[in-house]
């Protein structure tokens, strides 16, 4: 049943592939409507009868290789398929959409709803290894000079930490004699010695915490999402989708060692520092699609913070939040994308007035601005509320508070454009800007930020069947703090960010290739060294 | 010399393959490196596990302990895809080096392009 869903989309790049001298986009949208529908029919089943599993061959479990459908993975395959939906939309009147481009982009469907249905740690491996080389191609796609460095490194460097995960899986097998995630969590408390897993746990943490870019192991990211040449829809898709299959793996592998090593303190100091990091970085970039970027580690770093506390409401609250992020993330990539082609720059110095030449657009970014800063009645107001619930420590709850205002801060810098004198060049004015395809698809993911915030709890309740009280009392005064930050950030932009020299300066820090090999060696010795001094 | 086993020389060959990486900033060379990196844990796979005087699981009438199959048939899947990545990765630093004349790792930046 589940395996359809990975096959289908397969089928259709190959036959899309016979379209070489001849348009195929409509064989391509009519496919993804199918499988959507396929997918929600499959959200439904699971949310009526339960987990489904499927073990293919018809051998026994932990001795096939299982697809495995419960709540957690069936939203997330449920996301996927209406974001490439959509975005297929966004991208069906752009020059990048040919037969080569469908080819890739239904390619990597699969392999990404692969990734969340497969309980296999080997078949895990194989499918990272060849989404990262698809993603590579599609980063290069117009093979421009920094295109194929980016695509480069980002190939580079996610082989070079799949092969740690390999590793790390050989261990496993050579200790349990499964590959099976849920076979190895069963027995894993039998384990003699909790030392002995300390090795594979390390290596495969140390993929993970790659794939979803936690500090040091960031510095890939903007390059791989910031390239200035890849088609509008590729980081709105790295972002929205791929990001969260890290996340997604993190959830499950930390849940299968937690019986034996918790690392809970470590990733909420690590999520913390890659937040504060993301956004200072954010912050001091004038490129948009960069600062989205480093937004992108910052919100991850909230995300592993949630995951971390150890608490039911936070936990979910993550969860809502990677859901919600997948969301507004989507809205600003794209609306980048409508942008710089009305604009003709990505420069958000030099962007100004899209409220007037643009208004859908700008309300689509308000939207998506407004949730991703939490402001009330919008979805992220409703996961930070829960992530917030994780911890009584005032400190923490500063520091919520501190990664807000940074996130508002980098809000501020994007805010900016919305207003002022239109800064369209000459030519582009003419054009029909209201009977826009990308457009409007951006403003309907507006719309839906909105409405997964007004109806947070329903949302929460019929994605993931929790049940979370907000109290309109704390909600009131966490709006009443919302407001304040506003204000704060807002007297921080104008009085400091603006001058920008300091910032101009951060901005530039990177790593060069050998430096984030060597960032990867160093963060493996250090967790292998903390859980040795943790048992 | 019991301590020259398989498992010993693969992780060795990863960490010699890691320092590779590390430390070198020919692209050639990081490709290289890579190679070595993954043979590493091709040996360390195929050794894992294995007795003395083990038999292979098919065709053998003796009655004596099997060989594990599942690391090998991994190793096979794991080549391929590795012989691929090591594909995809000399031809993209051939069409860098041919088209832009670069073989180094850089750390100039230029975040202008075109407009998509």
């Amino acid at each position: 049943m589940l395996y359809w869903l990975i096959i289908v989309p397969i089928v259709i790049a190959v036959i899309n592939v016979g379209f070489l001298h001849s348009d195929s986009r409509k064989l391509i949208v009519g496919s993804q409507l199918g499988i959507t529908v396929y997918a929600t029919y499959l959200f439904y089943l699971v949310r009526t009868q339960g987990t489904i599993m499927d073990n293919m061959a018809g051998y026994p479990r932990a001795f096939s290789i299982t697809l495995y459908a419960d709540r957690i993975s069936i939203v997330l395959v449920w996301l996927t398929t209406l974001l490439f939906l959509g975005l297929l939309i966004y991208a069906y009147t752009g020059d990048y959409f040919n037969t080569q481009f469908g080819f890739l982009y239904l390619t990597l469907q699969s392999l990404i709803i692969a990734l969340f249905l497969s309980t296999d740690l080997f078949n895990i491996y194989v499918l990272l290894e060849v989404s990262t080389v698809v993603v590579a191609i599609l980063i290069m796609f117009n093979k421009d000079r920094q295109a194929v460095y980016d695509g480069m490194i980002f190939l580079f460097v996610s082989v070079i930490s799949s092969g740690f995960w390999l590793f790390g899986v050989g261990m496993l097998y050579r200790t349990f004699g499964h590959l099976d995630l849920h076979a190895i969590q069963e027995v894993i408390t039998e384990v003699e010695d909790p030392r002995s897993l300390i090795l594979p746990f390390g290596f495969i943490l140390t993929t993970i915490s790659l794939k979803i870019a936690l500090f040091p192991l960031s510095s890939w990211l903007p390059k791989a999402y910031g390239t200035p040449s890849a088609p509008p829809v590729i980081p709105a898709i790295l972002s929205g989708v791929y990001e969260t299959t890290g996340l997604y793996l993190f959830i499950r592998l930390t849940a299968m060692f937690s019986e034996v090593i918790e690392l809970n303190a470590f990733f909420l100091v690590i999520g913390f520092v890659t937040s504060i990091v993301g956004i200072v970085l954010a912050v001091a970039q004038k490129d948009l699609r960069l600062l989205l970027a480093y937004s992108t580690i910052s919100q991850v770093g909230l995300m592993t913070v949630g995951f971390s506390f150890g608490t039911e409401a936070s936990y979910w609250g993550s969860m809502y939040h990677m859901f919600a992020h997948s969301l507004f993330k989507t809205v600003l990539f794209l609306s980048v994308g409508v942008l710089s082609h009305h604009y003709k720059t990505r420069d958000v110095y030099r962007i100004r007035g899209v409220m007037k030449a643009l208004p859908v657009t700008g309300f689509a970014i308000i939207f998506g601005l407004l949730g991703i800063t939490g402001a009330p009645l919008f979805n992220g107001s409703i996961s930070k509320y829960m992530i917030s619930y994780g911890s009584d420590s005032p400190y923490i709850q500063l520091l919520l508070n501190l990664i807000n205002l940074g996130t508002l801060l980098y809000s501020m810098k994007f805010a900016a454009m919305l207003f002022g004198k239109n800064t369209q060049p000459e030519s582009i004015r003419e054009e029909d800007s209201i009977h826009d395809i990308p457009q409007w698809t951006t403003f309907v993911f507006g719309v839906l930020t909105l409405i997964t915030g007004l109806f947070g709890n329903t949302f929460l309740q019929f994605l993931y069947g929790f049940d979370f009280t907000i109290y309109p009392g704390e909600y009131l005064e966490k709006s009443f703090i919302y407001l304040l930050l506003v204000l704060a950030a807002f007297a921080l932009y104008r009085g400091w960010v603006r001058e920008r020299d300091l910032f101009t300066k951060i901005g530039y820090v990177e790593l060069s290739f050998n430096a984030m090999i060597t960032a990867l060696v160093m963060f493996f010795i250090g967790i292998v060294g903390y859980m040795y001094w943790l048992t | 010399m019991d301590f020259i086993t398989g498992e010993i020389v693969g992780i060795l060959l990863f960490f010699i393959g890691l320092y590779g990486l590390m430390t070198k900033k020919t692209i050639v060379k990081t490709i290289m490196s890579m190679s070595i990196m993954e043979s590493g844990i091709f040996l360390f796979y195929i050794t894992i596990n294995y007795t003395d005087g083990s038999v292979p699981p098919i065709g053998q009438a003796q009655e004596a302990a099997f060989v594990d199959p599942v690391p090998s048939a991994l190793m096979i899947t794991a080549i391929v895809i590795g012989i691929g990545v090591t594909a995809i990765g000399l031809t993209m630093f051939m069409h860098y080096k041919q088209k832009h004349g670069i073989t180094h790792w850089s750390r100039n930046r230029n975040q202008t392009g075109s407009e998509h």
